[in-house]
């Protein structure tokens, strides 16, 4: 079973990683911003692709696929 | 369990909150000190120019006038000078420089310029060295305008880096 507290997680870094963007960019720093955004996107990918691998192998196993 | 997550949050929150006010104050007090560098080298350029005081005596009454920060280089290369020990007055000051660097909050830009004055503190006509003092006054003119403008833009950006990566760490590892 999913918590939502994940959910929570991954809105929560989204949110920081948009604020210092924004904060980066005012401040003429528009490659850093980007570089920034670029490793929420990663971390927040990390947990999502283990979470739909774990989801696959669970339809896999439900289903019998060989 | 949630005593020691809250309490490792707020530590790492502390921290990543202290180094961007340690950042933010880094630019906040290179201007100043910037201006106190000049200040010490047109007292030392006075001293030169219209005293014709013996260098450690005119290098004295500059680290008086720039202050305790910047001053440090002056009162260090007067006391270096003062020790003896056949070593030229330029050197003296490079040694001092170097020696102080890290103390303040000055770029590379700056030491260079402060290090082209060696060659000449002490050993060239005074002509030769108020035209170098005053070279070397305007280029650290130049650098203070850009640290003022540093400051205006990063300063607040230092601040909000330090809180907002402190609470990212804290999501990510919660």
């Amino acid at each position: 079973m999913l918590d939502v507290s994940l959910l929570f997680k991954i809105a929560g870094v989204g949110i920081i990683v948009a604020v210092m963007a924004t904060v980066l960019k005012q401040a003429g720093k528009d490659e850093q911003g980007q570089m920034v955004t670029l490793v929420g996107v990663l971390l927040v990918m990390m947990v999502v692709v283990s979470l739909l691998g774990k989801f696959f192998s669970l339809v896999r196993t439900t289903f019998m696929f060989q | 369990m949630l005593l020691a997550k809250v309490a490792g949050a707020v530590l790492v929150m502390g921290a990543t909150t202290c180094a961007g006010w340690q950042v933010a104050a880094r630019y906040a007090r290179r201007p100043g000190q910037l201006r106190d560098l000049q200040t010490g080298l047109a007292v030392l350029q006075t001293e030169v120019e219209y005293g014709a005081t013996p260098l450690p005596e005119a290098l004295q009454r500059a680290a008086r006038a720039a202050g305790p920060v910047a001053g440090q280089i002056f009162a260090e290369s007067a006391r270096r000078l003062a020790a003896g020990g056949g070593v030229t007055a330029g050197e003296c000051w490079e040694q001092a420089v170097e020696a102080v660097a890290d103390t303040t909050d000055l770029g590379p830009e700056e030491l260079s310029v402060l290090k082209a004055l060696a060659p000449v503190l002490g050993a060239s006509d005074r002509a030769d060295q108020i035209r170098h003092l005053q070279l070397a006054r305007h280029r650290l003119e130049s650098e203070e305008a850009r640290a003022r403008e540093e400051r205006q833009r990063y300063e607040r950006m230092a601040r909000y880096l330090g809180v907002l990566s402190g609470a990212a760490l804290v999501l990510i590892l919660i």
